[in-house]
């Protein structure tokens, strides 16, 4: 009895050994099991550049980083590259296609994603583009192939990785010359008025209902209690909504974007170095 | 309690209005899904339609080196002949169904599978640009199958778990909504074949 004493006491002191074994407990597992998950979470605003090997230093990643995001922004199109020693139960065109789908990346308007999969370590070692289904007219899978095996491939062949993935995005930002630009999408408007629309609707029918309700039968809502507390609820509710949508009118001013839901069908070709 | 008795046939209106409408809205919904299951069989269609076109080239680019083996190039043209004869109706679209095309499909892709191994054995052939696209071409196709088998899936599961989902399954009988194959991926027999350059 006199432990449990002991032992409630300590729990109100933060940060005592025992609490924190006890965390450890529950969150270990989780955080093992995130390490084991071969697709990292989608990031937000968009990330372009996923090395998990350590084969870039952090200049050459960020220079590829912003060479990415300046043709996004020129563009609208979104290349991803991923350096991974091991996909899983994946194979990488596999891997490659389901990263893509997954994050969406690419416009889902156009479909224009890219992502090059670079698999450090064997078995199956290698490298793999793949075209989302808007890019695959302009960067065919044949050409996708000539990319890994003789724009990439020599310099890997010299470990020189960061040499070999900036002339392969070359390579890539050629193919892709003057095939999308950066306008507005109208597509995502309309969406976006349609939804206040529908929303507009909504909120009006509500507010006749309660009209209607409070007219007719004062004495079954009051009686419930919960009736005169709803009314105001419906209000907070409509102004948090509004707040949610200058948080989404940003989204596209944002500088390196965010994947949109750009979708691949298997187009992409690859090879070992 | 006298107020209750006089609200209760409204109440039952009521419920019975609310339970139509959303019928209404479960059987729209199932309806979408099928068209969504039709437009991904059709896209899966399409893929293996572009494999088949692809062999009549492949065969011919193989046929012209000196006595390769006739019996591996014929296993390949009757199973091509075999898997473009199994049409199906995207109305049905049943597990039975589904699994015949499949067999027809994987008969062709054990058959390629067999073609590309002996290619191995001839070098010239191997060096052979034409063939080296073609080949190229056909491992696209397959990672495109592959990609279409699984959005087919999905579009079935999305399909198969509403329709057993309360109040659509009161609407399965009447309107004949019935559940759809799936593809069973069969280990390593549907992956591509692997190009080593």
């Amino acid at each position: 009895m006199k432990s449990f004493m002991d032992s409630l006491r300590q729990m109100g002191k933060p940060l005592n050994a025992g609490l924190l074994t006890a965390m450890l407990a529950v969150f270990l597992p989780l955080f093992l099991h995130a390490q084991k998950d071969v697709f990292p979470p989608k990031p937000e605003p968009a990330v372009y550049v996923h090395d998990y090997t350590g084969w870039l230093d952090a200049g050459q990643k960020s220079a590829l980083e912003s060479k990415l995001r300046r043709y996004y922004d020129s563009t609208s199109t979104q290349i991803v590259v991923m350096i991974r020693p091991d996909l899983g139960d994946y194979d990488k065109a596999g891997y490659a296609f389901e990263l893509g789908n997954r994050w969406g990346i690419g416009k889902k308007s156009k479909n224009n994603g890219v992502v090059m999969l670079i698999k450090s370590q064997p078995p199956d070692r290698g490298i793999f583009i793949a075209t989302g289904y808007g890019t695959e007219g302009a960067l065919p899978d044949i050409l996708a192939g000539q990319i890994v095996r003789n724009t990439m491939g020599p310099y890997f062949r010299q470990q020189q990785y960061y040499e070999g993935i900036n002339a392969g995005l070359d390579a890539i930002i050629g193919a892709l010359k003057g095939e999308f630009s950066n306008d507005s999408e109208p597509g995502d408007a309309t969406a976006g008025v349609v939804v206040l629309l529908v929303l507009f609707f909504i909120f009006i029918i509500v507010m006749i209902f309660v009209a209607r309700a409070a007219k007719k039968g004062t004495r079954m809502i009051s009686r419930s209690g919960g009736g005169s507390s709803w009314g105001p609820g419906g209000f907070g509710g409509g102004s948090g909504w509004g707040g949610g949508s200058s948080g989404g009118s940003s989204w596209g001013g944002g500088d390196g974007g965010s994947f949109g839901g750009g979708s691949f069908g298997g187009g992409g070709a690859g090879g070992d170095w | 309690m006298m107020d209750f008795r006089k609200y209760l046939p409204l109440i039952l209106i009521g419920l019975v209005v609310v339970l139509i409408f959303s019928m209404c809205g479960s059987y729209n919904g199932a309806v979408g899904k099928e068209e969504n299951v039709k437009k991904a069989w059709s896209q899966v269609e399409n893929q293996y339609q572009r494999r088949a076109d692809l062999i009549p080239n492949l065969v011919n680019t193989v046929k012209g080196y000196a006595n390769f083996e006739q019996q591996t190039l014929t296993a390949v043209v009757q199973a091509r002949a075999a898997a473009t004869q199994t049409k199906l109706d995207p109305n049905q679209l049943t597990p039975e169904n589904i699994q015949r095309f499949e067999q027809a499909q994987q008969g062709l892709s054990g058959a390629l599978g067999r073609l590309l191994m002996v290619t191995e054995n001839y070098p010239d052939l191997k060096a052979n640009q034409n063939f080296l696209g073609l080949q190229q071409q056909l491992e696209g196709t397959e990672n495109r199958i592959s990609v279409e088998r699984k959005n087919f899936n999905e579009a079935v599961n999305d399909y198969n778990s509403s329709i057993r989902r309360f109040p659509t399954n009161l609407l399965v009988g009447m309107f004949g909504f019935t559940p759809k194959g799936y593809f069973q991926s069969t280990a390593g027999s549907d992956r591509a074949p692997e190009v080593k350059f």
